[in-house]
């Protein structure tokens, strides 16, 4: 890989196999190219997508997948030994008499059983969620010392086993709900069981330690919902497999499963005789798009101190570049849209926006301040103030929804910023709020100003269907965009939810590449194909391409509603081993299993909401230029106070895409 | 009652030949009767014999089953139609033919189509079926007493005042909002709202919009010299929010001055826009309880919109806005004008709660965990059966939510040779002169049979009827989880039946006398929608009750874990409009995860007959608690002949 771009893409090639852990086995996509230069495409299709002769989980490109992923991160482990075992476990059922389990040792290893008084199934259950919900793994063992009365092919009354639930407790005389349950009965029986009716048994030996393992992976069922799917494994044998468990929906989300959801655990029995050995569960250590570690500095207009002449009433959709600058320190480049009005009055009145910019260096690792960016007071593009209620700035153009996209040198600096973003195209003074799209380099300083163009790069003239273009955002076609890039946006076709996100190749000059007649142009995402999370309509799409070794692959962050205002962030991703092909097409992306990965409803969302009216307004990404594992993300946040007034926020967040 | 059986009669026994004939080769997928090989056995009571019931001795009665077609009509004689209104009649289904053969299969062809898919009833030909009233916002009962909303307001009649000064418009406004005072001209309400806040007035009392049906006529004022650049706006809309300084239009019309369009607002966003102009423009927004918002402009329908209906079951009308301009040049509210009906919305449920039982024994608290609870409204009171270590229950519905059992003990307990494992599933039926206690007695193996037995009003004591239950046979292994319905002289039964292979499905039966055992419904569709032979799922605990001219057939369904009560809707009992999920789980405690055992009643003859009510169990993971919730649902709105 030469200079240019190299150093923001090169890390990319050390993690990952450059396959997607994404999975939708019911879309029919054809893998690009044949004999091997493609990618397998889905992991758990029994297919060799890419023609390689290793199938699925078989193939290297997999290894990141939920549908393949190996790598465990333990969440709980319990070898029954602490001495207070109910700092960790509810003894169930607590509407009965308290109760605790004998601890034998056998064979050196602490079991528990005796789960006395036999009037009652007992359980020791977990106080803590384990997240189990993008995949991961329960084991234990159990062993049975004692046969008496009981046949090794039927149910008995003393039992002990291992539960998978949601409830808190059991009813005095009831088992725990179980999600699913691995049960060895005294005679040697084991029951797989769910809602307590039998999925699966097998005979194993009395007094022999028998390990058993729950492997959890979530998939999409038929109606493209996410669920989880497990196989249960028992003395080594493959007891039940491709087993719906539960749906993602249904999870627990609270307390250790706040960013993944999970179940509790328990080691349930009856009676004596049946014993449960050290528990423990782990979660997948893949890529994990919905995990996200908060940092700091959460930014607003005024800590930006950008003048409230123009900024004074919102701040939101924003762009972000990391690289380094001379000194080796890291060099953030953050661009947003803010008005001086509320853009609550759009279905109202027009509402005019401008442009900022702001830079601040932080030393390597660092987090950026909350004070001490550079600035200009004033737009770096746009009027200020960008909208007059009163009609006396009705010349003013709005411009809105900035994206940087940083080219580096092989040291990682900056070599240039490109800059698109929507532009009122306005031809008929009473013809609002219609927008094309202005590509620019170079961008320069956050003190340079920049004067709009004539004419917009890309226009909804040239683009059949779309009265309006908005969200742009730009990826290169090859590792030094030699050869150009793909200009993603939002294809506005009406007055409501934009349905649709669409490309346009565009020149290394930045010019539009034209195909048959018109620009050269792809639909990348369309709402009704994404599932339930997007039916209302998508917008806003931040995309992020790495070229690696074998191939590339492409991330899509994006806005989408599943119901009218209740936007979330949603990711897809496409890829492929052959990149020559990016010049010509888009891969189709995938989204992701457990969309969306923001909830509206999320407490990055929500917390210190007051009312129902707190949104996301925009979300920008960048791998940082002091570690491309690391993605910094910027969540904006409209949010109530108390007092009714609005404000915004911009969020810092973090994510890990590899592990070394 | 009388007059309705005379009339039934018009539907002659060579035309339900031809409908079962008809019914049996349509495709629904019954081409092969599920009876063959599972009909059941007629047990009389206490020594009756497989075959004996019937009066006709078909195969379906005698329990024979086989291959060929079935003949219902000789099992119940002279009266054997099963439509959940007796005065219909298949033969004249839209007049489509005098041939009783093609009058069938054309009204069976009609309803497949109108039931094939949710959205289907919108068919030209559906309107004909009372299924079709179920969840489409048709049929619905305009609320003419005690209205939470005037029918018109025209603002422009009071002059030049604030509004609360206006007699006529200040008797509907609940409250104003904003930094400013509405006022009133010529041109009808300024909200008078700022560049800060909107201003506006709150109108009338909330509406549930679950469950009604608006029709919202507006008609606005533009604006003048508004060039391009005004804020001006004036909108009409349903919030469920308290106005702040901005208001939530969760789904209205909201007229832009400077743009001269008007925006269909939903979930507070722009979904559609168009042209406002000219003033005299007449608006309607017609909000059905099953999501849907349809626009018309001067009459002509302009868009259709999904709206989030459920969410909305306190929606409050709201004229809202904001002007800059002078008042004499704002955009106003010309008029408002709103018709409310009530619909039947299957998941429109309020009043959801726990039960809780009073009975003086020491382990009270147990029996608000009764199982397969079951309802009945027996005039001056309502009682309540529920199943409890297998005996069976019965305590008067005192109030929502409070069950108080009068006699501390059971009003039936196993005492025969086939209920050894107890009785479960109680289900209450009042035939206008004596209480019925259906229930399943199962025995040493664990197989089900269906048994009754009767009480007077007092239902302090249960005897056990003598008569003809349901006993497992041939491929049956198993009947339990019974629900009856009466009506004029007939009695109708579903149950969940299980075949050898461990299969389950529901099945109807129907009997004139209960002395003659129950007769099979055969090719109808119940089997074939309710079968399940997966243990990852069940289908159970039916609940069948008449209501507006057709059959609703509540059951729980278990997915993995979760319960949920779905709804099946029919006119006749054989072919079925699936509802999907109807009762699920809330935000309540007791029943957060999910709901089963659904017993659900209506009656014409109730002080309050356009309500349905429901006892079922809640689902919270630990237990499963006694629970129950009402709706409304009109009664009397269906087409009462085709």
């Amino acid at each position: 890989m030469s200079r240019g771009l190299a150093a923001v893409l090169l890390p990319f090639v050390l993690f990952g196999g450059g396959c997607s852990w994404l999975n939708a086995p019911e879309r029919n996509l054809t893998p690009p190219g044949k004999g091997g230069d493609g990618i397998e495409l889905f992991c758990d299709d029994m297919l060799d997508d890419d023609n390689d002769l290793a199938f699925d989980c078989d193939d290297t490109d997999c290894a990141q997948e939920p549908a393949c992923c190996e790598l465990r991160r333990t969440t709980l482990s319990e070898d029954w030994t602490a001495a207070n075992l109910s700092n960790d476990w509810v003894f169930t059922p607590t509407g009965g008499d308290a109760w605790g389990p004998l601890r034998p040792s056998i064979d050196g290893t602490t079991f528990v059983g005796g789960f006395l008084p036999d009037d009652s199934p007992r359980a020791l259950l977990s106080k803590d969620c384990v997240s189990l919900g993008l995949g991961g793994w329960v084991s234990t063992t159990l062993r049975t010392t004692d046969a008496t009365g009981c046949a090794p092919d039927s149910e008995c009354d003393r039992y002990g086993g291992l539960v998978l639930t949601v409830a808190n407790d059991a009813a005095v005389g009831s088992k725990l709900q179980d999600e699913l349950a691995v049960t060895l009965h005294a005679g040697g029986l084991v029951l797989v069981t769910q809602a307590d009716v039998e999925v699966a048994r097998t005979t194993v030996g009395i007094d022999e330690i028998i390990g058993v393992e729950i492997e959890l992976r979530p998939k999409l069922n038929d109606e493209n919902l996410p669920i989880l799917r497990a196989q249960v494994t028992v003395d080594g044998a493959l007891l039940l497999e491709d087993f719906t468990v539960v749906a993602i929906s249904d999870l627990l989300s609270e307390g250790d499963c706040a960013e993944i959801p999970g179940l509790r655990v328990a080691a349930q029995g009856r009676g004596d005789g049946v014993y449960v050995g050290p528990l423990e569960t782990a979660k997948q250590d893949c890529a994990n798009p919905s995990q996200f570690d908060e940092q700091s500095a959460i930014l607003t207009g005024s800590s930006l101190e950008l003048n409230p002449s123009w900024v004074s009433a919102y701040v939101g959709s924003p762009a972000l570049a990391s690289s380094r600058n001379s000194i080796s320190d890291v060099q953030w480049d953050l661009m947003l849209e803010a008005s001086n009005d509320p853009p609550e009055l759009e279905p109202t009145t027009h509402i005019g926006y401008a442009l900022g910019h702001a830079r601040v260096a932080t030393d390597e690792g660092s987090d950026w301040p909350l004070n001490g960016w550079a600035i200009n007071e004033s737009p770096k593009v746009g009027d200020d103030p960008p909208s007059c209620l009163d009609g006396s700035c009705s010349d003013n153009r709005s411009v809105r929804e900035p994206h940087l996209l940083a080219e580096l040198n092989e040291d990682g600096e900056l070599r240039d910023l490109v800059l698109s973003f929507a532009r009122e195209l306005v031809s008929d003074p009473s013809e609002r709020d219609v927008f094309g799209i202005q590509l620019v380099r170079p961008v320069g300083s956050p003190a340079t100003s920049l004067t709009l163009p004539g004419t917009a790069t890309l226009s909804p003239a040239q683009i059949p269907n779309c009265v309006s273009l908005q969200d742009p955002a730009l990826i290169p076609v090859d590792p030094e965009a030699q050869d150009g890039y793909w200009l993603l946006f939002t294809c506005v076709d009406g007055a409501g939810a934009a349905m649709e996100i669409h490309a346009v190749r565009i020149s290394r000059a930045l010019e539009v590449v034209r195909e048959g007649g018109g620009p050269m142009r792809r639909v990348v995402l369309v709402a009704s194909e994404l599932g339930p999370f997007a039916a209302a309509g998508i917008r806003s799409p931040e995309p992020l391409i790495s070229f690696e070794k074998d191939g590339m692959r492409l991330r899509i962050w994006f806005l989408a509603q599943s119901t009218p205002g209740e936007w979330g962030v949603a990711l897809a991703e496409a890829r492929t081993h052959d990149t020559s092909v990016l010049a010509f097409e888009l891969p189709e992306p995938v989204p992701f299993l457990v969309n969306p990965i923001i909830s509206s409803t999320s407490s990055l969302v929500r917390s210190g909401c007051f009312g129902e009216d707190c949104t996301i307004t925009g979300i920008a990404v960048a791998p940082r230029a002091d570690d491309p594992s690391r993605l910094r993300f910027v969540l904006a946040r409209r949010l109530y106070l108390p007092d009714g007034d609005p404000t915004d926020q911009l969020i810092p967040l973090e994510q890990t895409w590899s592990k070394p | 009652m009388e007059q309705a059986l005379n009339r039934n009669r018009r539907c002659d026994r060579w035309k339900w030949l031809a409908t079962a004939a008809v019914l049996a080769v349509v495709s629904f997928g019954c081409g092969e009767t599920e009876s063959a090989g599972s009909a059941p056995g007629i047990d009389s009571g206490t020594g009756g014999s497989s075959g004996s019931a019937g009066t006709g001795g078909d195969s379906g009665v005698n329990g024979g089953g086989g291959a060929e077609a079935p003949n219902f009509a000789d099992a119940l004689g002279e009266n054997p139609a099963l439509f959940a209104d007796p005065q219909r009649n298949p033969g004249d289904f839209l007049g489509l033919s005098t041939d009783a053969t093609e009058g069938s299969q054309g009204y069976a062809e009609a309803a497949l189509a109108c039931y094939a898919a949710p959205n289907a009833c919108g068919g030209p030909e559906c309107g004909a079926f009372a299924s079709c009233c179920v969840n489409t916002g048709a049929c619905c009962a305009p609320v003419v007493d005690n209205a939470a909303l005037p029918a018109l307001l025209d603002f422009r009649g009071c002059g030049v005042l604030e509004l609360l000064d206006c007699d006529e418009a200040s008797s509907a406004v609940t409250m104003t909002f904003g930094e400013l005072e509405p006022v009133l001209n010529a041109r009808g309400l300024v909200p008078n709202g700022t560049a800060s806040a909107e201003g506006g007035a709150l109108i009338g009392e909330p509406l549930n919009l679950a469950s009604q049906r608006v029709e919202l006529d507006v008609q606005f004022a533009l604006p003048v010299g508004c060039s391009g650049t005004c804020l001006e706006s004036a909108g009409v809309a349903f919030t469920a929010t308290a106005p702040g300084p901005f208001v939530d239009a969760e789904v209205g019309l909201l007229l832009s001055g400077s743009r001269e369009l008007v925006n269909v607002m939903i979930g507070n966003e722009v979904a559609d826009s168009f042209f406002a102009g000219p003033g005299s423009t007449k608006w309607r927004l017609v909000l059905s309880p099953d999501g849907s918002a349809e626009l018309f402009r001067d009459g002509a329908l302009q868009g259709r919109y999904p709206f989030d209906a459920a969410a909305l079951t306190q929606a409050q009308l709201v004229a809202f806005g904001r002007n800059l301009s002078a008042t004499a040049n704002s955009a106003a509210i010309a008029s408002i004008q709103v018709q409310v009906a009530d619909c039947d919305n299957p998941r429109a449920w309020i009043e959801r709660q726990p039960v809780s039982v009073s009975i003086a024994v020491g382990d009270a608290a147990r029996h608000s965990f009764g199982a397969s609870p079951s309802i009945v409204d027996l005039g001056q009171t309502t009682q309540v059966a529920y199943e409890l270590d297998g005996e069976i229950y019965v305590g008067e519905l005192v109030m929502p939510g409070e069950v108080f059992v009068a006699v501390p003990a059971p009003v039936l307990v196993p005492s025969e040779p086939d209920e050894a494992m107890g009785l479960e599933d109680p289900e209450l039926v009042f035939d206008g002169s004596n209480v019925f206690l259906f229930y399943t007695a199962r025995d040493a193996s664990g197989a089900g049979s269906i048994r009754a037995a009767v009480s007077s009003l007092g239902v302090t004591a249960f005897t056990r009827t003598g008569t003809a239950g349901l006993i497992p046979a041939g491929d049956i292994v198993s009947y339990e989880a019974p629900t009856v319905a009466y009506r004029a002289g007939l009695w109708l039964l579903v149950v969940r039946a299980t075949h050898s292979d461990g299969a389950t499905e529901l099945q109807a039966f129907y009997t004139s006398n209960l002395d003659d055992g129950w007769a099979p419904v055969v090719d109808g569709a119940l089997e074939q929608l309710t079968r399940v032979e997966s243990a990852t799922a069940e289908i159970t605990e039916p609940s069948l009750m008449i209501h507006n001219s057709a059959y609703q057939l509540y059951y729980a369904r278990r997915s993995g874990t979760r319960w949920s009560v779905e709804l099946l809707v029919s006119d006749e009992l054989l072919l079925w409009r699936p509802m999907g999920d109807v009762l699920g789980g809330s935000d309540e405690a007791y029943d957060r995860l999910g709901a089963r055992s659904p017993d659900a009643f209506s009656g014409p003859d109730r002080i309050d007959p356009d309500r349905i009510d429901i006892v079922y169990s809640g689902q919270d993971g630990v237990a499963f608690r006694l629970g129950t919730a009402s709706r409304t649902a009109p009664s009397d709105t269906a087409p009462s002949i085709f």
